[in-house]
């Protein structure tokens, strides 16, 4: 800025109000921007200063006000939205990677051989029922940390994806959305309905996974791994067209190595997700 | 990450503030007191800009990569070499295009409307 000390009082005056009115804006925009306004707001002051006098200085002290509590209000909400965004996507990351590990562990648990249980032996306890209660409580717990990964996925990549990225980002949200809302019913003894519900949302889900990792590669839209969705979504949609299509009779061997891959690849996607760090970008 | 340049028809309708601050630098780089003078006359003084709006919209464009800071003076000796200039990015050109056509199109409904002759 110009020597202050030259400026007629009503504007060295006027200056050093507006500068300190500056400290409402957020930090980073203060900062990055608020020596050019104070320069900016110094120049319309000589302007009508010399222009008007004082009643030119009221003018322009109404219109600045009025921009300066629309600004400070838009400037604070922005930042507040954008971090609430970020942290969001940042903690999505993690219930995904989180959502692969308890599905891993579930299905785990789901295949174990249990000895029967004889009431007439106490060495025998009725680990079956305990275990499918835990099978109850972890799965729908699963699939709302896959669901609210996804939902974090296609926030984070949307805007950085075309249609067809965008079309397999919210066909896995939907595919979520519907994995979630089946988990209740299914694993509290519901209809038989809800069978088929969650293995189309768990269809969806892993499908969307895979159109969007062919945006992925050809976009190149994630920091490193851009093939990484795709080999976390294919095995499963494999598993099931294959066993209930095409008759397969699919081992625990192949079940598991399905369920493997799908759960490392879930990991690391969640771990990418966590770290590539996101700026929202504004329309202006 | 993909930097991919977004179709300039998705920004448009552009606000009334980022079109004039395009239009101000369709003709060479301004600073920020510059661009607000360039509105001012463009629109014979009906789009005012304070430094809240100014900067505001000059810090989203900048993301957006419509503008970018220039280090170009046009005169350095008359003046003040603290002062930022901004000047238009090819991004930025188009959509200035861009939103210039819509414009044009719609005026065209306008006239072929004979808006100002049944106001006449």
């Amino acid at each position: 800025m110009k020597n202050l000390t030259n400026d007629p009082s009503p504007v060295a005056l006027s200056i050093s109000l507006y500068g300190m009115l500056l400290a409402a804006y957020p930090t980073g925009f203060r900062h990055e921007y608020g020596p050019h306004m104070a320069q900016v707001f110094r120049d319309c002051c000589l302007r009508s200063y010399r222009q008007a006098g004082y009643p030119g200085m009221l003018n322009l002290w109404i219109f600045t006000l009025i921009d300066y509590i629309k600004t400070v209000f838009e400037e604070h909400m922005q930042r507040g939205m954008n971090m609430y965004k970020s942290t969001f996507i940042r903690l999505s990351g993690l219930a995904l990677a989180l959502g692969a590990v308890t599905n891993m562990i579930s299905w785990l648990i789901s295949i174990r051989d249990v000895p029967e249980y004889n009431p007439n032996n106490y060495l025998s306890r009725p680990i079956d029922l305990y275990l499918e209660y835990v099978i109850a409580i972890l799965l729908p717990v699963t699939f709302l940390l896959l669901m609210v990964g996804m939902i974090g996925l296609f926030l984070r990549y949307r805007k950085d994806t075309n249609g067809f990225g965008n079309f397999g980002l919210i066909l896995g949200v939907l595919g979520g959305v519907i994995n979630f809302g089946a988990a209740i019913p299914l694993f509290t003894n519901g209809p038989d309905w809800s069978w088929t519900v969650w293995m189309v949302g768990t269809l969806l889900y892993f499908l969307g996974l895979v159109v969007f990792g062919i945006a992925a590669v050809r976009d190149k839209l994630l920091p490193r791994w851009n093939a990484l969705p795709i080999l976390t979504g294919i095995w499963i949609p494999i598993l099931f067209i294959g066993t209930f299509q095409m008759e397969w009779e699919a081992t625990e061997y192949i079940s598991l190595g399905a369920f493997l891959l799908t759960g490392i690849g879930l990991v690391g996607l969640g771990l990418l997700l966590k770290s590539d760090i996101y700026e929202e970008v504004e329309l202006p | 990450m993909s930097e991919m340049i977004k179709d300039p028809e998705t920004y448009v309708p552009l606000s009334a503030a980022v079109f004039n601050i395009l239009l101000a630098l369709a003709d060479g780089d301004k600073h920020g007191y510059g661009i607000m003078l360039e509105v001012e006359t463009n629109t014979g003084g009906q789009v005012n800009m304070g430094p809240g709006t100014l900067y505001g919209s000059i810090k989203r464009m900048l993301k957006s990569g419509f503008i970018c800071e220039s280090d170009e003076r046009p005169d350095p000796d008359l003046d003040d070499q603290r002062r930022r200039y901004y000047g238009l990015t090819e991004l930025g050109r188009k959509v200035l295009q861009a939103e210039s056509q819509r414009l044009v199109n719609q005026v065209a409904v306008v006239q072929r409307k004979n808006v100002f002759e049944s106001a006449g």
